[in-house]
């Protein structure tokens, strides 16, 4: 049996012990067999010393056991790592920060406690995935939708926790931005409520989040402070039609205006959908791939000679028919003005969906959870190898054509210097709706060699982007360190107040141990030097 | 003999990631529109066994018989496997009657290419052979000799 460091192995012995008592023999994992099904299926440091490895895994049932296995690792300075359903690959899996850890494996707690059709919400466990509420609200004839990521067999608890996102409307496509109550057990074993779930006899935990005084939902974001048992979100009430349009106009010099405006109409609850700044003109090659923007001039000299648009403006309106109509009217108003503007109307449905319109329609900008994403490599685009796997660079950025412009070419120089693999690299888009994020796809193998050049390249990646101030807001478990080094306003005061609280709520340091670089007191001393 | 064929997973991208392209987020051509034509899905009698619903609801995502979201030719994993064998053995896993409990575990519990591991806590050794036994009575229904 693995034993986590600075724990003896009788000491570790007596508390695996009790997490049996807790949660029944066959729910402890030790043997390496067993174990092995937690490593991180995409790490860049697969196979190496230095991967993060479980020392046994521990999958509770209910909210009790998993306040007896915190109790019981608390007790003896166990460290424990909560996965939901353990599916965030590209960012680390089931596998924890810290090596030797005992994954907290919530998958078995799987409960859809509640789904509030008048409300519009829903209170769930982390073991829940978005393919089992969608089949839940199919099988109940829910008129509400969920908001799903690209894989569906990830945990609603956890890809909000860790801050993913989705596609439909403003509202709900931050899934983190879209919860309202969180329940967490804390590292002492205490069990708490967020907002007004720390009410007793509240009906409404699931439609204020504020509560009374600090709001504390933000401590279980990437954190490592609490072990979230039950999370609220608001559902999107199915609206009665989906319209995708897009706007193209023809000259480098419009990439400004062009942002501006799609800011105004979408702040302006104009459009409410996904918007997408893209270039025809550049994504001529590989679709998956967003070129290097050129010099003004080397741009528009290939819009003349290729007859395609500079760039394209998508968004996504979701509404009644008569309303989206009007809104995609005003929209053609307003871009009426650029010479050479094209409006498209790319896609309307109806709603409720038939079934003639699933094999037409993008599912998860209907809230239809799929594994669809997998099919992008094998179709073969470009010269792309099939790899073991992949990780994701996401960096934020300014939601200016400007500084799109600036962040693509800094980025695609940056990989292309550092000979920086690239499968996906994105136009502007965002979940979000004050910001944008570039993200780049680079594909991950089982080959040491290839992987030591990876992370190497992508640390000096991390560097450029933050000495121009941009961040990437999620990120693999052997990148956590250097991005959270980058928030370095006032000497890394980010980390250090990170760090107090830590200290404050966790003081043996069991919870997530290092998870997006902040570590416990006995972990830190000489790391950050 | 017929000899065991590995499983094959795609070269797949995103989990628990956000989206990036939508039907008109990459300069208008379409992930789907790149590909071939979409092939006929191939008759697959399910049969009525208890791991037919393990497997859709695990499985079936990827490995699905039918065709792929969006109108796409395969799922992901019927599509890599496709890709991989050439039609020398059926793509889709409901076809396959050559995949026993101890076959599907190797691959279930250790990966494949972009295809992770899965942990008891989502899949049982018990679970894996109930798909075992729903895919061979499945590919024998539908008449795989």
């Amino acid at each position: 049996m693995r034993t986590p460091p600075g724990v003896s192995a009788a000491t570790f012995a007596d508390g695996i012990a009790e997490m049996k008592s807790a949660v029944g023999e066959e729910w402890v994992f030790t043997s390496d067999p067993d174990v092995d099904t937690y490593r991180d299926f995409y790490s860049v440091l697969w196979g190496e010393e230095d991967e993060r490895i479980a020392s046994a895994a521990v999958a509770p049932k209910n909210v009790e056991e998993v306040q007896a296995v915190v109790r019981a690792a608390n007790a003896r300075g166990i460290p424990l790592y909560p996965v939901s359903t353990g599916r965030n690959l590209g960012y680390g899996g089931s596998a924890p920060v810290y090596s030797g850890s005992v994954v907290l494996d919530l998958k078995r707690m799987d409960r859809i406690i509640e789904v509030n059709e008048g409300n519009a919400s829903c209170l769930v466990e982390p073991g829940v995935s978005y393919f089992d509420m969608y089949r839940h609200l199919q099988e109940t004839g829910s008129k509400l939708w969920i908001d799903v990521p690209d894989p569906g067999w990830g945990s609603m608890v956890g890809n909000a926790l860790d801050s993913g996102g989705g596609y439909t409307a403003a509202p709900y496509r931050g899934h983190f931005e879209a919860q309202c109550g969180i329940e967490a057990v804390m590292a002492d074993g205490e069990l708490f409520r967020t907002g007004m779930g720390a009410l007793p006899g509240s009906e409404t935990w699931q439609q204020y989040k504020m509560g009374i005084g600090p709001c504390l939902d933000g401590l279980f974001r990437q954190s490592t402070l609490g072990v979230v048992t039950k999370m609220g979100f608001w559902l999107f009430p199915q609206p009665e039609a989906y319209m995708s349009c897009s706007v193209e106009l023809q000259r480098f010099e419009d990439i400004e205006p062009l942002v501006d405006l799609f800011n105004e109409l979408e702040y302006g609850n104009i459009f409410n959908g996904m918007p997408s700044i893209g270039s025809p003109v550049l994504a001529s090659g590989n679709p998956l791939i967003f070129a290097e923007i050129p010099e003004p001039e080397e741009m528009n000299r290939r819009v003349r000679e290729t007859g395609l648009a500079a760039w394209r403006g998508s968004m996504v309106f979701y509404g009644p028919e008569k309303v989206i109509r009007a809104q995609w009217d005003y929209v053609q108003e307003r871009f009426a003005h650029f010479e050479g503007v094209k409006f498209k109307e790319n896609q309307f449905v109806k709603l409720p969906l038939r079934p003639e319109d699933m094999e037409k329609i993008q599912k998860n900008r209907f809230g239809i959870p799929s594994m669809e994403i997998f099919s992008v490599g094998s179709r073969g685009f470009g010269d792309f190898n099939p790899s073991d796997g992949h990780i994701w660079f996401s960096a934020i950025i300014p939601r200016s054509g400007k500084g799109f412009v600036k962040a693509n070419r800094v980025m695609r120089q940056a990989c292309a210097e550092h000979d920086v693999p690239l499968f996906m690299f994105s136009p502007a888009v965002t979940c979000w709706t004050r910001s944008f994020v570039l993200f780049a796809a680079v594909p991950v193998y089982k080959d040491k060699e290839k992987n030591r050049r990876l992370r190497e390249s992508v640390l000096k990646v991390i560097q450029i982007c933050a000495e121009h101030g941009w961040g990437e807001y999620r990120c693999p478990p052997a990148f956590q360190d250097a991005v959270m080094d980058a928030y370095s306003f006032n000497n890394n005061m980010l980390r250090r107040v990170n760090e107090k609280i830590k200290d404050a709520l966790d003081p043996n340091g069991i919870l997530s141990a290092g998870r997006y670089g902040v570590w416990p007191k006995h972990l830190r001393d000489g790391r950050h030097a | 003999m017929r000899r065991l064929m590995l499983m094959a997973s795609p070269p797949a991208v995103a989990l628990l990631a956000v989206a990036i392209y939508g039907a008109e987020g990459t300069g208008g051509q379409t992930a789907q529109a790149a590909t071939a034509s979409p092939a006929a899905a191939p008759h697959v009698v399910k049969a009525d066994l208890p791991g037919r619903a393990i497997f859709e609801h695990n499985c079936a995502p990827c490995h699905g018989a039918g065709p792929g979201d969006d109108g796409t030719p395969m799922l992901p994993g019927t599509m890599a496997l496709q890709r991989r064998y050439e039609g020398e053995v059926p793509a889709a896993l409901e076809l396959r009657d050559d995949l026993d409990g101890d076959t599907l575990r190797l691959f279930v519990r250790n990966g494949i290419g972009a295809m992770p591991m899965f942990r008891k806590s989502e899949l049982s050794d018990a679970d894996v052979d109930a798909v075992a036994a729903y895919l061979k009575a499945t590919a024998e229904a539908s008449g795989v000799k």
